[in-house]
């Protein structure tokens, strides 16, 4: 097959936690690692890294605070700052956006999470449905748009928000926009998220799984004439060999059961967890094994509480498996591995240069494919 | 309490311009930087944070959030964070001055003042709670909030309460006012009186109006943008003359 010179750039996007936190060493949720925080941008942006992707939820250490430092110790690094909206008022959020995006000299991007939870968003005060979340939200990502584009006051009068001359004179790097990821798979996260995103962010699945999502995304998507980047979030377990990268994984889901006996369940918690039954879990774990390298091992330990679901496998084989994700349309790849400084750097010099290679030559479609 | 000069930016319309000034302040001894919130300038919060990953200095960032326009919760995390990214260097400023109407807000400037010492209640629990906190008041409610890492300066972390003269903040969870504009003796003595921090902002003829403010009580002393004079021996004429001859 003779190569295809215009295949999408791909990008590659990490993660920056607050906290030396791993699913095999739970620390306090109190802890706040400053210096770690300093060490990890830095360590995604020497590896080759594009973006990271700063988390937001109910109960961490704000993310626009964490951003901001993150952008003043980084040069080329980009964001993916999660929001969830209806916690700030949507002027507030295009100046504060637009400040980073200004302090980052453009490399601001904004992910809007619409929460997956009433419980979460009530600890914030707000008591919305999830389907009435999703127009909100869709109607503030419509607002930071206006007001980034105006240079008039805006006045605006909406379902969920209202605006009296509102001015953003803070504009975006680029005088015009902030990328927008968008994430969520409900009728309502589709429905609206299609229509708004730049960039729609899909959690970690099967090939055939994940291109029956972009497919109905694009579909949705092609009724406003957008074509959305799709981007996808996959842990990544990289070893010299498929031997001994399953090694690693058999130790790791080791490492975390321990941890959870110790410190009591990893992730956010949805219900009480009956403690027994760890080993048994461990062996059915391990048989969850998915396409051809794709492990569900900590998934299931940790019942779904976190993205923890993996390639497992030599960089090649990792490679290889992220190119089936690119050739249904995945563009952007949030991939982490499992010891946040030691696998940045492993990933930075294995697999990434291995991706951009192969992405030279591969075959790059949209939605399902024969 | 030992009087603090306070400086404020001038424009900043890039990273470079704010690196620059951030620099110039430390340099002429300024013990702090106010930093307050209007849809024409950089954020408050962000320009904070960005500065505080070089700065080792021990300037202390008064960072301003106007109320009715970001849910307690999260500001309260806001703070927070930012306390322990500067290493416990914040002065949260409430502005509960400025009219918010144009962003969405509808309460007005009496109704405005009732709300911000709420929300101030919230943002002070918040930080000294060890867990979580359930919340049904006149302008807020919330199940189970949480702020998970608390202000380095924990319950400590100062709150100002940006006002109009005549407003009462006593036995409210502020520390004390920000007065901006001309003010009169008897409007900081009022404050001082109820032991409480008095910051005013201080524009026309520094160094007469300072000694005229710190004789009523006030503590600190923020030299508007429009009289920045970012020479150390201007900072030490203002502290000279913050600081009552006995």
């Amino acid at each position: 097959m003779s190569p295809h010179p215009h295949n999408p750039p791909i990008e590659i996007v990490g993660l920056v936690y607050h906290a030396r936190s791993t699913e095999w060493r739970s620390l306090p949720p109190s802890t706040f690692d400053r210096p770690f925080i300093v060490e990890l941008a830095q360590a995604f942006e020497r590896a080759g890294y594009d973006r990271v992707l700063l988390g937001q939820t109910a109960t961490w250490p704000d993310n626009l605070a964490i951003a901001s430092t993150v952008a003043a110790v980084t040069t080329n690094l980009k964001l993916m700052i999660a929001q969830r909206p209806g916690f700030i008022a949507p002027a507030v959020a295009a100046r504060k956006l637009a400040t980073i995006d200004q302090l980052s000299r453009g490399r601001a991007g904004v992910h809007i999470i619409t929460a997956a939870s009433d419980i979460e968003t009530q600890c914030d005060g707000d008591f919305l449905t999830k389907d009435e979340r999703y127009v909100r939200s869709y109607e503030y990502v419509g607002l930071l748009r206006q007001l980034w584009a105006s240079d008039k006051p805006v006045h605006y009068t909406g379902q969920h928000f209202t605006l009296n001359g509102a001015a953003v004179d803070i504009k975006p790097y680029n005088g015009k926009s902030i990328p927008i990821f968008w994430g969520g798979g409900s009728p309502n996260a589709v429905k609206f998220g299609a229509e708004r995103a730049d960039v729609y962010a899909l959690g970690p699945g099967t090939v055939a799984d994940t291109a029956a999502q972009v497919a109905r995304i694009q579909a949705e998507a092609d009724l406003h004439g957008r074509k959305p980047r799709y981007s996808m979030s996959m842990r990544v377990l990289v070893a010299d060999t498929d031997d001994a990268a399953w090694a690693r994984a058999h130790q790791l889901l080791d490492d975390v059961i321990v941890n959870q006996e110790r410190n009591g369940p990893v992730g956010r918690v949805k219900e009480e967890e009956a403690r027994e039954g760890a080993v048994a879990r461990k062996l059915a774990a391990m048989d969850e094994r998915l396409d051809d390298c794709l492990w569900m091992g900590v998934t299931k330990v940790t019942q779904g509480r976190l993205q923890a679901t993996a390639l497992v496998g030599s960089p090649e084989t990792v490679a290889n498996a992220l190119m089936a994700y690119y050739e249904i349309g995945i563009t952007n790849f949030l991939i982490t591995g499992f010891d946040p400084l030691p696998d940045t750097a492993l990933i930075g010099k294995t697999l990434i240069p291995l991706l951009r290679e192969k992405v030279k030559s591969a075959t790059y479609g949209i939605g399902v494919r024969s | 309490m030992t009087p603090q000069i306070i400086a404020t930016f001038g424009p900043i319309d890039r990273a470079e311009t704010l690196r620059g000034a951030h620099a110039a302040i430390v340099k002429a001894g300024y013990d702090g930087v106010y930093l307050p919130q209007s849809p024409g300038l950089f954020e408050p919060l962000e320009m904070a944070g960005y500065m505080a990953a070089c700065d080792t200095s021990a300037l202390k960032y008064f960072v301003t959030q106007r109320t009715g326009l970001i849910a307690p919760t999260m500001c309260s995390r806001m703070f927070a964070t930012l306390d322990q990214l500067t290493q416990g260097r914040i002065v949260a400023v409430l502005d509960a001055e400025s009219d918010t109407n144009a962003d969405g807000d509808t309460l007005d400037a009496t109704q405005r003042i009732p709300r911000a010492l709420e929300y101030g209640r919230i943002m002070r629990n918040l930080w000294s709670a060890d867990k979580p906190l359930d919340h049904a008041g006149t302008h807020y409610a919330f199940n189970k909030g949480r702020t998970n890492v608390p202000p380095l300066q924990k319950g400590a972390l100062p709150l100002l309460m940006q006002c109009a003269p005549d407003v009462d903040i006593a036995g409210s969870a502020f520390d004390g006012v920000i007065l901006s504009g001309p003010q009169t003796a008897d409007s900081v003595a009022r404050f001082v009186a109820q032991k409480l921090v008095v910051a005013v902002v201080v524009e026309d003829a520094p160094e007469q109006t300072i000694a005229t403010y710190a004789k009523a009580g006030a503590s600190t002393f923020i030299i508007a943008a429009s009289h920045a004079d970012l020479s150390s021996q201007f900072v030490e004429r203002c502290r000279a003359a913050a600081t009552p001859k006995t």
